[in-house]
């Protein structure tokens, strides 16, 4: 079976310096990936890359694929690519359920005209909105909380909110940025269920994130980032066992 | 009772409550593109000007039907406010509304100069096809269409974007070609407005509609509440009536306005209904459940 | 060739030293819009009426006070420095953490309470600016220039470098530069961001009320609306040189001096008011942050 995601030597620079490198690593459907290393490896301005806010200087980035280098971010999400953000990026001001709404925007098609005309097939599609926004909410447990405002969320319920906007798009891939920072060791765990449940619903995990503890116990695969290049890939063991990522990486940053 | 009849009979308030129904539209425009998408728009009187002059002309040295020349009038109006908005797009905020309002003076030069719209001497003998029941029925329209948007897809995807355009790119949305469609709906009431106010006062001048136009138009939205369709109606109603009941304090008129805008700021930098979701408001009143979470559309 | 030596440069040259005076009176105001900007994101649309204040001190001090023309400007300029300050404290200062566009609301009621103000003292129409400066004119080859253009040149250029140097080399300025360049840290690093906010408004007063009254000199005449469109046509230079930048407002206010200038020479006298917005937006199309603006970064 081919990878669902293919990234092939992938650099790109920033006003002369080299964030990332030559990297090629690819994501097999339904599994959950990891993508580690010290601060400053490069590891979100992949996730910038895979998901179309950054354009790559060159390398190529393949989804189910087809080559999708360069797309517009609107249009990587319709190909289903969805993510969530490392500095929380909610619409504060709308509801829950208007956020989680506005996360099914690729698979809807009501335009300005439908707005006011509200056909029946409108409805029929604002039905169908309502329906996947409340599964999704339901996924991270949110539900009861759907006509509050994003704003007045705690942390860890705002993290959860990322994530059923991004399942409300049915991705294939779903990139999660530091998904559990700022949680406590509970929540932490209740993410981890969470992220299992979401993969055996067919879903793909592609995540970066700073926790140990968290990424081995949730991985199937890892890849380690140090200064914009790939140092090591492998199982959790592997990686953990692997010498030149304890120098390189755990050797900094002691966990 | 005779107080009431008086003024509703009286040809000078209905005027007055008249043209305050033609800035709402232009107004109701303009918060659809700052208050809900959030795209600032410092010349929105240079679209009224551009719907007046269109509908004008037209019903004047065409003979076309009124609400005809309004329509295109709208039209026109959002046709110059997509080709703004198409190259603008990529300026984000300030610099936005400093080119919108170079825009809008340019426009202004522009029709100074023309010989087919008078010039500065201003456009004399229009129809004068505008009343208090067109008006009452398209702003009933105009909002009932602006709550369906605002219900839907497309206004969700709007307002999105007001609240984070990289978050709103990242969920499918188009931002570019969603901003351009708010310009052109916006501007679109804007010229209908403009229609409306050349056929109400049955002369037109370049000198109406420039930025100062322009920002008390926004003062409406603001002022009401960004984003708020009955704090648009309420900001509208207020502001276009205020210089009526200020009336006695006669050249201090201004003087006091200028002063009621920083403090009204100050103490409601929100606007009068900014953040204030009246459905919310009538439910807790009505001491109602709140429909079940995500009872859809209407 | 011989009709570009006799006729065509010596006009350029003549328009070029008219537009350059036109020019420094923009980038004297563009200054203070500027450096408002910078520090607090604000298009501070009461600048416009500062300068109008200013232009009017200026005036009251040489027809009644019969001073001469630096002391009005200095009388000018210690009037419109606390005025400025004082607009600080009151209307934008609470506003400081509010949205975007509240403060700019604000901003529009304190240049509309000012201009009525202003009406209302001394009516509404302009008023004639007495000759303090003997017309003298020099004439130097093909081009004449007055002693009042060679003036407002000189003075506005010292202002500009004292300013220069203010910015550049003192505490105050040294802090300035720090918290335009970010207001977070440089309130963490324990400078009094009030205080810098208040100097910044100050500076940006005495430049343009200085402005107010070189305008008043050489164009005879001042009216209560006069900042308006001058205000904005200095915005519109502060922003085609970069806004917040120093040397940008500069470069702007003088290239749209000379644009306009140019362009009544060449017959769009009509468009003259059309011709700073013309030139901004072409500007910002191809180069989205002004002249010497620094790009901006998308963050993620």
């Amino acid at each position: 079976m081919p990878p669902l995601l293919k990234m092939e030597n992938i650099s790109i620079v920033f006003g002369g310096l080299t964030a990332v490198e030559s990297i090629s690593f690819e994501v097999e459907k339904g599994r959950i990936v990891s993508l580690i290393g010290p601060n400053g490896a490069g590891k979100s301005t992949v996730f910038n890359i895979i998901s179309g806010i950054y354009s790559p200087t060159s390398g190529s980035v393949y989804f189910l694929e087809k080559d999708i280098t360069g797309d517009r971010a609107y249009k990587i999400t319709g190909y289903g690519i969805a993510r969530t953000f490392q500095n929380i990026r909610l619409f504060k001001n709308l509801t829950v359920a208007d956020n989680v709404r506005i996360g099914c925007h690729s698979r809807s098609r009501a335009g300005f005209m439908g707005a006011v005309l509200r056909a029946g097939r409108v409805k029929g599609e604002e039905r169908g909105i309502t329906d996947r926004a409340k599964e999704s909410l339901a996924v991270v447990g949110l539900a009861d909380k759907s006509e509050d405002l994003a704003k007045n969320l705690s942390y860890g319920d705002q993290r959860k909110l990322e994530i059923a906007r991004a399942l409300a798009s049915s991705p294939e891939l779903l990139l999660l940025d530091e998904p559990a920072a700022g949680m406590n060791a509970g929540e932490k765990q209740g993410l981890m269920e969470m992220i299992k449940a979401i993969s055996h619903m067919g879903v793909t995990i592609l995540l970066v994130e700073h926790d140990m503890k968290f990424v081995m116990g949730i991985s199937d695969h890892i890849i380690v980032l140090d200064y914009g290049q790939i140092i090591a890939s492998g199982t959790p063991e592997e990686v953990q066992n692997d010498p030149v990522v304890i120098e390189a990486y755990l050797g900094k940053e002691a966990d | 009772m005779q107080a009431i009849i008086d003024i509703t009979t009286n040809p000078y308030y209905i005027q007055v409550i008249t043209m305050m129904g033609v800035y709402l539209i232009a107004a109701l425009g303009l918060n659809l593109i700052t208050g809900v998408t959030g795209q600032f728009s410092f010349g929105h009187a240079a679209y009224m000007s551009i719907g007046a002059y269109t509908s004008a002309l037209l019903t004047k040295n065409l003979d076309l039907p009124f609400l005809l020349s309004l329509l295109a009038g709208g039209l026109m109006a959002a046709l110059f406010g997509v080709i703004l908005a198409v190259p603008s797009m990529r300026l984000t905020g300030d610099y936005l509304g400093i080119t919108t309002l170079g825009f809008g003076e340019i426009v202004r030069v522009v029709f100074i100069n023309m010989e087919i719209t008078g010039g500065a001497r201003g456009l004399a003998g229009i129809p004068r096809s505008t009343d208090l029941t067109v008006v009452f029925i398209l702003v009933v329209l105009f909002i009932w269409a602006l709550y369906r948007i605002n219900n839907s897809r497309f206004g969700r995807a709007l307002a999105a974007i007001r609240e984070d355009e990289i978050a709103a790119e990242s969920m499918g949305i188009n931002v570019f070609l969603y901003k351009v469609e708010s310009f052109a709906i916006g501007t679109f009431l804007a010229g209908i407005s403009g229609g409306l106010y050349a056929h109400l006062l049955q002369y037109i001048n370049p000198a109406d509609f420039g930025f100062a136009k322009s920002f008390e138009l926004l003062n409406f939205v603001v002022i009401g509440g960004l984003g708020s369709i009955p704090g648009t109606v309420l900001g509208t109603t207020v502001l276009s009536l205020a210089p009526e009941f200020l009336r006695f304090v006669k050249e201090y008129r201004m003087l006091i306005y200028g002063g009621l805008m920083v403090l009204m700021m100050i103490f409601r930098p929100h606007g009068i209904l900014g953040g204030v979701d009246l459905g919310r408001l009538l439910r807790k009143v009505l001491r109602k459940k709140p429909p079940a979470a995500l009872s859809g559309g209407n | 060739m011989f009709t570009f030596l006799s006729e065509v440069l010596p006009t350029f040259l003549q328009q070029l030293i008219n537009g350059l005076t036109l020019g420094t009176t923009y980038a004297l105001i563009a200054l203070g819009y500027t450096m408002v900007y910078g520090i607090i994101q604000l298009i501070n649309f009461a600048h416009g009426e500062v300068y109008m204040i200013g232009a009017f001190v200026g005036l009251i001090m040489v027809s009644v006070y019969e001073v001469n023309f630096f002391m009005a400007m200095l009388v000018a300029m210690a009037v419109c420095v606390p005025l400025a300050m004082l607009i600080e404290r009151i209307a934008y200062r609470p506003l400081r953490s509010s949205t975007r566009l509240a403060p700019l609301i604000s901003a529009l009621g304190v240049s509309i309470f000012l201009q009525t103000l202003m009406t209302l003292i001394a009516g509404p129409n302009p008023k004639g600016f007495p000759q303090v400066i003997e017309d003298t004119i020099y004439i130097v080859g093909p081009v004449q220039f007055s002693l009042v253009q060679v003036i407002i040149l000189v003075l506005a250029g010292l202002l500009m470098v004292l300013l220069h140097y203010i910015v550049k080399y003192t505490k105050m300025g040294k802090a300035m530069r720090a918290t335009s360049e970010d207001y977070e840290t440089a309130n963490l690093m324990g400078i009094n961001v009030n205080r810098i906010i208040s100097f910044t408004f100050a500076m940006g007063a005495a430049l343009a009320s200085a402005g107010g009254v070189l305008v008043g000199m050489y164009f005879n005449s001042i009216h209560p609306l006069m900042g308006v469109s001058v205000g904005l046509k200095s915005f519109c230079a502060a922003v085609l040189g970069g806004i917040g930048s120093i040397p940008g407002a500069m470069l702007g206010g003088i290239f749209l001096g000379v644009a306009e200038v140019t362009g009544v020479s060449v017959g769009l006298g009509s468009y003259r008011d059309a011709i700073a917005f013309g030139l901004l937006i072409l500007v910002l199309l191809f180069k989205p942050t002004g002249l010497l603006g620094k790009p901006i970064q998308r963050k993620v």
